[in-house]
């Protein structure tokens, strides 16, 4: 193989806004909903690709998801911070702090995506996907408190495809 | 030295497209091509700045390079995932490759001339040197999406295989 100028290189247009088709059978949520979180499954626990579902093509079992790094949108928030099994610890949730794809039973079925946990429940790594902003002025923080669980919706600044 | 407001602060201009002139001293891959993916050399092994290089000027020695976070280019891609240890280790194992795996910029000797892009999070020095996550894998069109599914592309025994996929890049949103 030799090095050489490709020259059907560029797939997407320019500009740095990203929303691109992923087929449900990749997605971490197999049935997703638009204006809720997504994952694309990947060979690395923890550091998966992430965004926000836009709208879904249940005929092709496509979904459309906005991988814009640095996009704002609201999502609700579960306040835990570890598991022993189920939830064991919580705590308010501040402006910066960073928000993860929590894949866990326990959030499964509370049809819940986002959580404050670096890790789910049964132990692996949940994918940083993004951090907690003000939705505007008026927007109170902090939301919730420690020992209490609770979940908020926030407005979340998304890593998109500026993931690490 | 003492805080104030800097009145030259802002180099780039606004907008998240950034096309960026990098000097070919400072690329891993210092005779760099046009359309194939660079690395810039950095402190910490495995979080370097990594882009596409756009065009080069051959008189500076420059290259300017996309480095744009939600890109999506063709690459070239090897589906290795781990080395024999040992310095320049031969290719161990390899995996398919499947929608929304993560690609790395890797500088192992044993990658093909013209391949940079591949799946193994560390490189074949030795003692693995940490490779930078570059971008993931995602489909290039209707078409090449049946392609992938069900269980992915590319031969996950010896020899393995070099791919020409679709990579959503990270660019200088990596960390």
């Amino acid at each position: 193989m030799t090095e050489t100028v490709h020259n059907d290189y560029e797939v997407s247009s320019e500009g740095a806004v990203r929303h691109w088709e992923i087929p449900y059978a990749r997605l971490a949520d197999v049935t997703p909903t638009p204006t809720n979180a997504a994952q694309v499954t990947g060979l690395l626990d923890g550091h998966q690709l992430t965004g926000t579902i836009l709208t879904i093509d249940a005929g092709t079992s496509v979904a459309v998801i906005d991988f814009t790094a640095s996009m704002v949108y609201r999502h609700d928030v579960r306040n835990v911070l570890t598991y022993a099994g189920a939830e064991a610890t919580w705590g308010p949730i501040n402006i910066g702090d960073p928000v993860y794809y929590d894949d866990g039973a326990t959030m499964v079925a509370q049809f819940i995506q986002l959580s404050t946990s670096p890790a789910p429940t049964g132990g692996g790594a949940n994918t940083l996907f993004g951090f907690v902003v003000p939705a505007d002025p008026t927007d109170v923080f902090p939301k919730g408190a420690a020992l209490i669980a609770g979940t908020y919706r926030c407005a979340v600044m998304q890593l998109g495809a500026g993931a690490a | 030295m003492t805080e104030t407001v800097h009145n030259d602060y802002e180099v780039s201009s606004e907008g998240a497209v950034r096309h960026w002139e990098i000097p070919y001293a400072r690329l891993c891959h210092n005779t760099p091509m046009e359309t194939n993916v660079n690395q810039v050399n950095g402190l910490l092994p495995g979080h370097e700045l990594t882009g596409m290089v756009l065009t080069i000027d051959a008189v500076t020695s420059v290259a300017v390079m996309d480095f744009t976070a939600g890109m999506v280019y063709r690459n070239d891609i090897r589906n290795v995932l781990t080395y024999v240890a040992a310095p320049g280790g031969a290719e161990a194992t390899w995996g398919l490759v499947n929608i929304g795996d993560p690609v790395y910029y890797d500088d192992s000797t044993t990658m093909p001339a013209g391949v940079y892009l591949s799946t193994a999070p560390a490189n074949n020095a030795g003692a693995p040197v940490a490779n930078p996550l570059y971008g993931f894998v995602v489909p290039a069109n209707d078409a090449d999406m049946a392609l992938f599914l069900p269980a992915g592309r590319g031969i996950a025994i010896a020899p393995g295989s070099t791919l020409r996929l679709a990579i959503m890049q990270i660019g200088a949103g990596a960390a």
